[in-house]
């Protein structure tokens, strides 16, 4: 829309009729305006069976999709976030039952789970694989895979 | 130290640490990353599709989530697909919706009742398009006879009748990797065989497959004089960089360009294919639409009496593909193939069985959905 100055904080859903359709009729004005002038060029580059036989046509197809939505079970909403919490509790709880775990270590913090697989004497002491622009080791999940490769390439090679 | 390995995003693994540690260390490190991995991946669920979905419905007020297509989404032609925003990000994304049956974030987007949700795949389709605008024989012949690629390619590339499940698995990821522009280094990490097995394959699908790699010299020939790609439905993507100085930001225009021409192509026929079947439908009035579309797939839902001539349908706009014969007569050299499934919902289904392009297991879905 170009008359909304803010698209990201503005209320759409209580947008006056009124500003609705001149908000529209703007845009399509202005569409109109840019279209003519680059529909010769369309044509030099031979964009236009493209853009006149699909990319206009699924216009209309995907308007009505988006109008129409994917509808959401809630029943099976509530029971997939039911089951989902519950493995992460067991998770959650699993991991606070190794040794190395403190249970004031939080496992959502990114300083504690350095603290936790690298740096604390009597933990993992699996020592920072290297540090980040931000001069902490990363326990990025790309890192942590990596480092659980390496884990398994070392235990096949102790059979 | 010892031997410092650089991968994944540069980041570096002291194996002197490892060696260092005792057996019994090592495997209760290994299970607490698996373990962490694991929840920070079921945390991501939540928070992403359980709770984004929730927050969508509270605010759209019927139990539904709109969604965004974008032309203009990605650099490569295919569609993007984004939660509608309005105030802030909610919803979900289709496109990066997880397929895991464990937590299946998929079955939450079912159909109403009394109707089917029908979901349909096209089966290996950027090797189709590959194989058809490479014009290479061999590969073209491996799918007019119905063969399944993967096998065939193993069998020409190691010369033998039986293959194992790991020379399928090279020979799926060489066929994908030289697709992208991926090289013998790429293969060796992919499939865990070594660097100079992996050049010695490549080599051998370079003599199975000689086209494509005239194709590939050809795609990055006519970008380095012309300095943009463009596919067969006449959509193009201009690639600046091809003039770079930096042979790094030069190899990677022309890979960009050589997907661009097989992943573009790909998602038009699938946009035939949705804009072909929706006209369909209209016109013979069936009681069906399509509600989305996620990468190579059609989403539609059709009243539980309509299924048939549905599926028929879907199967003939994407098989047979007459809205891309009529608006832009291309012929394509080698079958398409798709893969159905009729269920309740976008994350179950029973697979259908066509034959000559009709559903033959209908009494096997009506049964699946009575249960």
């Amino acid at each position: 829309m170009l008359t909304i100055k803010n698209p990201k904080t503005f209320d759409w859903a209580n947008m006056a009729l009124s500003d609705c359709c001149e908000g529209n009729a703007a845009d399509s004005y202005f569409t109109l305006k840019l279209f003519n002038l680059i529909e010769k060029k369309l044509d030099d580059l031979g964009m236009s069976r493209l853009l006149n036989n699909l990319i206009m046509p699924s216009l209309s197809t995907f308007s009505e999709m988006e109008y129409e939505g994917m509808r959401v079970s809630e029943e099976k909403l509530e029971s997939v976030g039911r089951q989902l919490r519950v493995a992460n509790i067991e998770e959650e709880d699993n991991l606070y039952s190794f040794d190395q775990v403190e249970t004031s270590d939080n496992l959502s913090s990114n300083n504690d789970l350095i603290e936790v697989l690298y740096t604390r004497e009597g933990a993992f002491e699996m020592y920072p694989p290297d540090r980040t622009a931000k001069g902490t080791p990363s326990v990025s999940a790309p890192t942590l895979k990596l480092l659980l490769e390496h884990i398994e390439e070392e235990l096949k090679r102790r059979g | 130290m010892g031997k410092w390995d650089h991968r994944d995003e540069g980041k570096r693994i002291s194996q002197s640490v490892l060696q260092g540690k005792t057996t019994e260390d090592l495997r209760n490190s290994q299970k607490f990353i698996k373990g962490l991995l694991d929840l920070r991946k079921s945390q991501k669920l939540t928070k992403t599709y359980i709770e984004g979905t929730k927050k969508a419905i509270k605010y759209n007020g019927v139990p539904k989530v709109f969604v965004d297509y974008r032309f203009d989404g990605t650099a490569t032609g295919r569609l993007s697909c984004a939660a509608y925003s309005a105030k802030e990000a909610m919803g979900v994304s289709f496109h990066t919706l997880p397929r895991d049956t464990d937590n299946n974030i998929r079955s939450l987007f079912n159909c109403p009742e009394d109707y089917r949700f029908v979901t349909v795949d096209y089966a290996a389709m950027e090797l189709r398009v590959l194989s058809h605008i490479a014009k290479d024989g061999n590969m073209q012949t491996a799918f007019t006879q119905g063969a399944d690629l993967h096998t065939y390619t193993a069998q020409m590339l190691f010369n033998k009748p039986e293959i194992s499940k790991e020379e399928r698995q090279i020979a799926k990821a060489i066929s994908f990797l030289i697709a992208y522009g991926g090289g013998a280094f790429n293969l060796a990490e992919t499939t865990g065989i070594s660097v100079g097995r992996a050049k010695k394959i490549i080599g051998n699908y370079q003599n199975v497959y000689p086209a494509i790699f005239e194709y590939m010299e050809f795609v990055e020939k006519f970008i380095k004089e012309n300095h943009y790609a463009y596919t067969i439905f006449g959509r193009r993507r201009n690639l600046p960089d091809i003039t770079s100085k930096d042979f790094k930001v030069v190899n990677r225009a022309a890979r960009q360009g050589l997907n661009f021409t097989i992943q573009s192509t790909a998602s038009d026929i699938l946009l035939c294919g949705l804009l072909g079947t929706h006209r369909r439908l209209k016109e013979e009035g069936i009681d069906a639409k399509p509600v989305a579309t996620v990468h190579d797939s059609i989403e539609l839902i059709c009243h539980k009496d309509a299924t048939e001539r549905c599926l028929e349908i879907v199967y003939d706009e994407l098989v047979n593909y007459p809205f891309i014969k009529e608006h832009f007569n291309i012929h394509f050299d080698v079958p398409f193939k798709i893969d159905a499934e009729v269920g309740f919902s976008f994350g179950d289904g029973v697979e259908v069985d066509f034959q000559d392009g009709k559903p033959q297991n209908l009494q096997e879905i009506q049964e699946y959905m009575n249960d």
